[in-house]
């Protein structure tokens, strides 16, 4: 989204469902990510238990960032 | 519940601050946290695509393409926190090797699930052997 703060929040509060779908898309993403890397996580945990909690981690700090990003930029 | 957007200016102990001053900064803000989110993904994704390269649950060259793409990444994200004036150019060059190796990978697993070698997981049956 472009323009500045006042321009931005205009646009939102013309199109306050829209807004509102973007948020409910980026916490189904967030959980979706969740479930990928704890499904993976118990997939891959025979192999190398420490190294599979290790990529959970990882993957779950992630989900967190990128869902803590998206919200920051809309 | 209506959506509230305060548009006016805050005032602070420092002085008064703009809300698009607020805003230039958690956006700037945000553009860091995604290098890093980036990064762990990058490093996420090699150590799973390596568990799965030791395992063979899914094919080599499925692994060996996931494990050179989280490479790429985890190094290209971060060659863009030292030259963020190239990040478009990491971006572009990035992008390719790891959705290919996702989406198949994903779809992969999706029709054929991990590859269990006669009912017996391998390494358990090796430490198995092994211990006794």
């Amino acid at each position: 989204m472009s323009g500045t703060f006042a321009e931005k929040a205009s646009m939102i509060a013309a199109s306050e469902r829209l807004y509102r779908v973007g948020l409910f898309v980026v916490v189904i993403g967030f959980l979706n990510a969740v479930l990928l890397y704890f499904a993976l996580h118990v997939t891959l945990k025979r192999v190398n238990n420490f190294l599979g909690q290790l990529a959970m981690i990882f993957g779950l700090l992630d989900a967190g960032l990128a869902a803590w990003y998206r919200c920051a930029v809309s | 519940m209506r959506l509230h957007l305060y548009t006016s200016a805050l005032t602070t102990e420092a002085g008064t601050v703009t809300a698009q001053a607020l805003t230039d900064l958690v956006r700037s803000i945000a553009g860091a946290t995604e290098n890093v989110g980036g990064i762990a993904f990058g490093i996420a994704l090699l150590l799973f695509f390596f568990l799965f390269f030791k395992s063979r649950y899914i094919p080599r060259i499925l692994s060996e393409l996931g494990l050179f793409a989280s490479v790429v990444w985890t190094a290209l994200y971060f060659a863009s926190l030292i030259f963020p004036e190239k990040r478009a150019v990491f971006l572009y060059m990035c992008f390719p090797p790891m959705g290919l190796a996702g989406v198949i990978t994903g779809f992969w697993l999706m029709l054929f699930g991990i590859k269990n070698q006669g009912g017996d997981d391998p390494i358990r049956v090796s430490s198995e052997v092994a211990a006794y």
